[in-house]
């Protein structure tokens, strides 16, 4: 099916590429289905785009939490894994939600809020962990690497 | 909404499993405990309205070098 988006023009995508949030994002109730797209086609990135398949406009910037937070702790209860339609140790996606700012060098990712992507079924769901270790901006960088404002010239 | 009083010590339950418990009482904050099933979530209401502004500020925040941030990214994965 052919999107319309603003960053990346119209797109072509499969139907087993579109993610479908049934109850959207928080904030984004209405946004239902998304896609992953890459972050930069000419670079290779550990972040990706998720575009609206709705509204041309709205993208964000995921990120796969576990290469930043390797002990990042997340775990799934049955009934957790039977919303997105998980059954017993089918594999899924985990992506954080990447901010960021005017210094990109202090980009922050929601690791309270994760998004969990049945790549399979195509369903997906932002969950809200009740671990109080995280929160919506944990730095991606480590303070040393986020003293010096990015310029552009 | 369904109002109740209690006091220090007495407790409600949400069906047969969920046990809310006032602990104690300072001035305008009352602590509050609760016993319920492993699997049941329990949060501060407030951690979704911070979600919700987080996820509109990850949606607006994004005029920015897609190869500055990846390098950015990459570079601390490289250490």
């Amino acid at each position: 099916m052919k999107v319309e988006t603003s960053r990346f023009g119209t797109i072509d995508i499969a139907e087993k590429e579109i993610v479908c949030f049934p109850e959207g994002l928080y904030g984004f109730e209405k946004e239902t289905e998304f896609t992953l797209l890459p972050f930069n086609p000419n670079v290779e990135s550990p972040m990706e785009w998720m575009q609206s398949l709705k509204s041309t406009h709205l993208a964000f910037v995921v990120t796969d939490p576990y290469l930043y937070v390797p002990d990042y702790k997340l775990k799934l209860s049955e009934e957790d894994k039977k919303r997105v339609q998980l059954q017993g140790d089918d594999t899924f996606l985990t992506r954080a939600i990447v901010t960021i700012p005017e210094n990109y060098s202090e980009m922050t990712a929601n690791l309270i809020a994760p998004l969990i992507i049945n790549k399979d079924k195509g369903v997906a769901k932002q969950f809200v962990l009740t671990n109080m270790d995280y929160d919506t901006r944990h730095y991606l960088l480590p303070e040393e690497m986020r003293t010096a404002p990015a310029t552009v010239h | 909404m369904l109002v109740l009083t209690r006091k220090i010590g007495e407790s409600i339950k949400i069906n047969e499993d969920v046990k809310i418990t006032v602990i104690d009482v300072k001035g305008k904050n009352i602590r509050l405990g609760i016993e319920a099933p492993r699997e049941t979530k329990i949060y501060r209401e407030e951690v979704f309205l911070r979600i919700k502004e987080e996820n509109k500020s990850a949606a607006t925040s994004q005029k920015f070098d897609l190869g500055k941030v990846s390098q950015l990214m990459k570079d601390k994965l490289k250490k």
